[in-house]
């Protein structure tokens, strides 16, 4: 992958990490503030994955040659997608009656994991 | 209340970023390029610009220095928001004239207390 498609590469996957991760913290914080414990201690969870993701995502693009090959992509793949499905299945339905003061956050998160999943698959290799 | 302009092209960033910090007792007003931040810099009065570095129409770069460039505007004391933390990034942030500068993804605790400190010695100068 040449040094312009990982710049690329790097700046798109930032973007839905961002997301899951500012929304996340979001719906932590106003579970915290309205004392919604059971809110809070769910999105925690997605909270820290998001937080893993960003690690992931600087560590396997930090080329210090400024390329990536394609074991690194298949290693980036690889160790995001099971980080993503975790937040996914993690996500709580937004039909539940205590979600629903969440549940316009809740599908931007879900529509940012599921667009990482897809920028991953579609990477120029 | 403290008024802060917010400016990110980005729908979702500004959306999260607004909520996050009116939550935490601020008044937040938005521009989506940086002509309209510079804009918005001089008709509304914030207090404090939060400045994507990356916008459409007029960089962050260039918007800020046009900023510190008018005496009108440049008291007003001006955070980078950037995805890059290399030192050369810090750098380019603070020839531009950048008071402070933050990365991308937002810890919010480590913003805030920028965000105060700017504010605080601004306080400081205007009565000085």
């Amino acid at each position: 992958m040449s040094p312009d498609n990982l710049r690329n590469l790097k700046h798109e996957l930032r973007t839905p990490v961002n997301h899951i991760l500012g929304y996340s913290s979001l719906m932590l914080e106003a579970a915290d503030d309205a004392g919604d414990s059971a809110v809070a201690g769910l999105v925690n969870g997605i909270c820290a994955s998001a937080q893993i993701l960003v690690r992931l995502v600087e560590k396997n693009l930090l080329s210090p040659t400024g390329e990536m090959d394609e074991s690194q992509l298949l290693a980036l793949r690889t160790n995001v997608r099971p980080v993503v499905g975790q937040i996914l299945d993690a996500l709580p339905s937004d039909e539940l009656p205590e979600m629903a003061p969440y549940a316009a956050d809740l599908e931007r998160i879900r529509s940012a994991a599921n667009g990482l999943l897809v920028l991953l698959e579609t990477a120029p290799e | 209340m403290p008024k802060i302009l917010l400016v990110e092209d980005n729908e979702m960033n500004r959306d999260m970023l607004s909520r996050r910090l009116t939550r935490k007792g601020y008044e937040v007003v938005m521009a989506f390029d940086g002509a309209q931040g510079v804009d918005l810099a001089h008709s509304s009065g914030p207090d404090l610009i939060l400045m994507d570095m990356s916008l459409p129409v007029l960089s962050g770069w260039d918007a800020t220095r046009s900023l510190k460039a008018d005496p009108s505007t440049r008291s007003i004391p001006i955070i980078a928001l950037t995805a890059h933390a290399m030192s050369a990034d810090r750098e380019q942030a603070v020839q531009a004239g950048c008071d402070d500068f933050d990365t991308k993804p937002i810890e919010l605790s480590r913003l805030v207390e920028k965000i105060e400190a700017l504010m605080h010695r601004k306080e400081q100068h205007v009565t000085e």
